[in-house]
């Protein structure tokens, strides 16, 4: 079972690296098809069209695109993420803003576990009664509620309105979020909405059917108490699939954190983003989707290795 | 694993449903009762800020739209409002726009030769940096050739009229720049070039390395999120009030307006429309417009490399039958006012008295018919520069139909907007421009073969204009190019839209030099 799983996990990595590279191929050259290049980004639109000329010649974008993408992926490997259309380094621009976002996305799962984990089995233990059933419901229009939407209302009740918390979050220069947590807690609240409803289905489901299950049956018969029918029966059921859950959401969360950054302007990897896709500085665009397509990768495959460790289930 | 369903869900009944719809409905309800005061007419705003002298000290915060980590405290990368508003009160430039005038700073004056073949510059006297050392010729020179150099990010646009890399000092204040062409007006091109003077031997722009010679010093910077400055109290033009400012960068115009609403910033640049027509959001906060010469022109350049709109008949009628003032009303919400199809009000020598085109649907009909171009395709390209750009091009689009042409319209990303190729295909092309002088005006759209207008009488009245030493030949050679563009010309610029901001009602001292959207914030501060 031990060597099993050794070679499945090496398995896995084997396939996470021939996708990384697919990945690759398919960020460079689907970024590449984005309006705009780095050329005129670099100008702007002031720039007459024989220095746009000029200045893609030095760039090397005149190059053919295979060649292009081989000297950026032989970069990849070395760690070097290339260099922004202003001229900056891209790793320099993402540095301290992957760090913002993964503070946020931190925060967003410390909470997420235990919610989602006790919502869900207190729903799924109570499957069909009346607290079940305005519960479920409830979760399901919230994942209904786009999160620019939640993010907006709550930016203006608990922020504008009320002045109870900031609605922007305005980080002084030079200090992390978690110096000033006022700035978080919205941004916060917002993804937490989003996910929790998503995690706590997943767990609800994950309960009724384990608390339905013959094992359960069997402790519940022999008079074991409930407690320990929870702990020893339902939660071995559930904890794995939880697991997967909140690890994908994870990888989701470090994607997703865009719309909540531009809303309440925290300085973080999807505000890059969304500003290098709309100035057409591809070079950062294409480093970002790497990441992100990266880490989503490799949290799947630890949601994969999470399955396989407890021996349920296997994705080939 | 049990084959059953991943997601067993107990049924939605309506009871639940409409319960829980219930209570949505009232949180929905919640903000919007407290939000909205009234609509209908816009709600007044001021201009400019209070009147009065500033108290000493303080802390000025700013919010404008910044370029996220692409910002940089090199004054020859940054594009965005906050970046060039952070480079305007750290730096001076040679001279700097005021009311549509160029006027010295460091530099006092700049003549151009008999020859026209060299400009020479007057430095201004007892100028020191912000670490203690006097600004010299030798500083000039250096920024001249860093501009020059091809490594910039961009290039200057002063590049078609100096050598900027052949530049000399001759002595501690006076600077002899070599022209490439005549230049009549030096001063008014230095002006509009964005050109801020960087300290000699200046070559990496880290926070607590940079010096200029401006109101304010670096102490901290942190790209595409604030920026903080402290009084730099040897000026040369007069210490500032505020002992500090902090510029901070948000993209979102909202959320500008939500930091001063919470009480995080004392001033919110280029908010929208809509935000302006709900009234100040809340005691003590005023809602500011820059004054009509500061105003953003709205238009539209029509290809006359195009069959349609190279026929006069075309530009014509479509001059005569849109309607200006519906495009006002739904664009601007009443902060604006219609234009006479001239971009460049604001600026010295524009012509005031150029009037609106009356509409005349019947004539543009008749001269669409005359002209053969009823019914024909007509394709209108626009991208979100400014906001409401891509709307007022759908009004656009339907009047254009009301008048008998197939129009259609083609929206496009900011980043593709400008992108040759694209604009070629289209027969109008959405075109914002601000209050920046003539020259730049007139340059800026004859650099593109798709929005030039290729006449003779404009091009050598533009030509006079730049190259001319006399101030009365160069008022009557602008008056002519911009009776050409009046008359026969490819612009349709329909209206005028206010530069909106909100701001605590004590900030004062917010200088409009070359746009409204990045003021001059050497005087800033609060009144008692």
């Amino acid at each position: 079972m031990r060597a099993d799983t050794a070679r499945y996990v090496a398995g896995r990595l084997g396939t996470a690296a021939v996708l990384l590279a697919a990945l690759s191929l398919v960020v460079y050259a689907g970024v590449d098809l984005l309006p705009g290049d780095p050329a005129s980004a670099r100008l702007g639109p002031d720039a007459t069209p024989e220095q746009l000329a000029a200045a893609r010649e030095r760039l090397g974008l005149n190059e053919p695109l295979a060649q292009r993408y081989l000297e950026w992926a032989g970069g990849l490997l070395h760690g070097d993420l290339g260099t922004s259309a202003n001229g900056t380094p891209v790793a320099g621009m993402l540095a301290g803003r992957l760090g913002n976002t993964a503070v946020l996305t931190a925060l967003t799962i410390l909470l997420l576990v235990p919610l989602s984990l006790l919502l869900g089995v207190a729903l799924g233990r109570r499957a069909g009664s009346r607290v079940d059933g305005t519960g479920s419901t409830l979760l399901l229009l919230t994942t209904a509620v786009p999160e620019y939407l939640v993010a907006g209302v709550l930016a203006l009740v608990l922020g504008a309105q009320s002045g109870w918390l900031p609605a922007t979050s305005l980080v002084p220069a030079g200090d992390s979020p978690l110096v000033h947590p006022e700035v978080l807690v919205l941004p916060v609240l917002s993804l937490l909405w989003v996910s929790l409803a998503y995690a706590t289905r997943v767990i609800r489901a994950q309960t009724l059917t384990a608390c339905r299950a013959p094992h359960v049956e069997a402790m519940r018969l022999n008079g074991i108490p409930e407690r320990a029918v929870l702990c020893q029966g339902v939660l071995p059921a559930v904890l794995p699939a939880a697991a997967q859950i909140w690890l994908v959401t994870s990888a989701g969360l470090l994607g997703g954190t865009v719309l909540v950054e531009i809303v309440f302007n925290y300085p973080g990897i999807g505000k890059v983003l969304v500003t290098s896709v709309s100035t057409g500085d591809l070079p950062v665009v294409q480093a970002l989707a790497m990441l992100m397509g990266a880490l989503t990768l490799l949290a799947t495959i630890a949601a994969d290795v999470v399955g396989t460790a407890v021996g349920r289930t296997r994705s080939v | 694993m049990s084959p059953s369903p991943a997601m067993p869900s107990p049924p939605v009944t309506r009871r639940t449903l409409l319960a829980l719809l219930g209570v949505g409905a009232a949180t929905a309800a919640a903000p919007a009762l407290t939000g909205c005061t009234s609509d209908g007419a816009a709600a007044p705003t001021v201009t400019g800020a209070p009147t009065g002298e500033p108290g000493r000290g303080g802390t000025a915060r700013l919010a404008f739209a910044g370029a996220g980590a692409a910002e940089s405290l090199d004054p020859t990368v940054g594009t965005s409002p906050c970046d060039l508003a952070r480079y305007s009160v750290v730096y001076d430039t040679l001279f700097f726009f005021a009311d549509g005038q160029a006027k010295p700073a460091l530099a006092t004056s700049a003549e151009a030769d008999t020859e026209a073949e060299s400009c020479t510059l007057a430095l201004r006297r007892g100028v020191t940096w912000h670490d203690g050392t006097p600004f010299t010729a030798a500083d000039v020179v250096h920024t001249l050739a860093y501009r020059a150099s091809p490594d910039r990010v961009s290039p200057s646009e002063l590049a078609a009229y100096f050598d900027l890399a052949a530049a000399e000092a001759h002595g501690d204040h006076t600077v002899v720049i070599p022209t490439r062409r005549p230049v009549g007006d030096p001063a008014t091109l230095l002006a509009g070039a964005g050109l801020y003077v960087i300290k000699k031997g200046t070559s990496s722009f880290s926070a607590g390395k940079v010096v200029g010679t401006g109101p304010y010093r670096v102490t901290a910077f942190k790209a595409g999120v604030e920026t903080r400055l402290e009084r730099h109290d040897d000026y040369w033009d007069g210490a500032g009030y505020a002992e500090k400012v902090v510029l901070l960068s948000v993209d979102d115009a909202q959320a500008r307006v939500n930091a001063v609403k919470d009480g995080q910033a004392d001033y919110a640049s280029d908010i929208s429309f809509t935000t302006a027509k709900a009234g100040p959001p809340g005691t003590g906060l005023q809602i500011r417009d820059a004054g009509k010469n500061a105003r953003t022109t709205y238009g539209f350049v029509l290809n006359v490399g195009r069959d349609l709109p190279s026929d006069p008949r075309v530009r014509q009628a479509i001059k005569l039958g849109i309607d200006r003032k519906a495009l006002v009303e739904a664009v601007f919400l009443g902060y604006g006012a219609p234009a006479n199809d001239l971009f460049g009000a604001g600026a010295k020598y524009y012509l005031d008295d150029v009037p609106v085109p009356g509409r005349d649907v019947a004539k543009a009909k008749r001269l669409l018919k005359e002209a053969g171009a009823t019914g024909k395709p007509f394709v209108v390209r626009t991208a979100e520069y400014e906001t409401g750009l891509n709307s007022a091009a759908g009004l656009f689009v339907e009047q254009l139909r009301g008048l008998g042409l197939d129009a259609s319209l083609v929206k496009v990303t900011t980043a593709e907007g400008y992108d040759p190729a694209g604009m070629k295909a289209c027969d109008a092309i959405s075109f914002p421009l601000g209050p920046v002088s003539l020259a730049l005006t007139y340059t800026r759209s004859a650099a593109f073969k798709t929005l030039a207008f290729p006449d003779e009488e404009l091009e050598k009245a533009v030509a006079t204009a730049l190259s001319t030493t006399s101030e009365a030949d160069r008022a009557e050679a602008w008056a002519k190019a911009q009776r050409v563009m009046a008359e026969r010309g490819n612009w349709v610029a329909w209206g005028r839209g206010d530069v909106l901001s909100l701001a605590k009602e004590k900030l004062t001292g917010i200088e409009n030099r070359e746009s409204p959207k990045y003021p001059w914030l050497g005087k800033v501060g609060f009144v008692a």
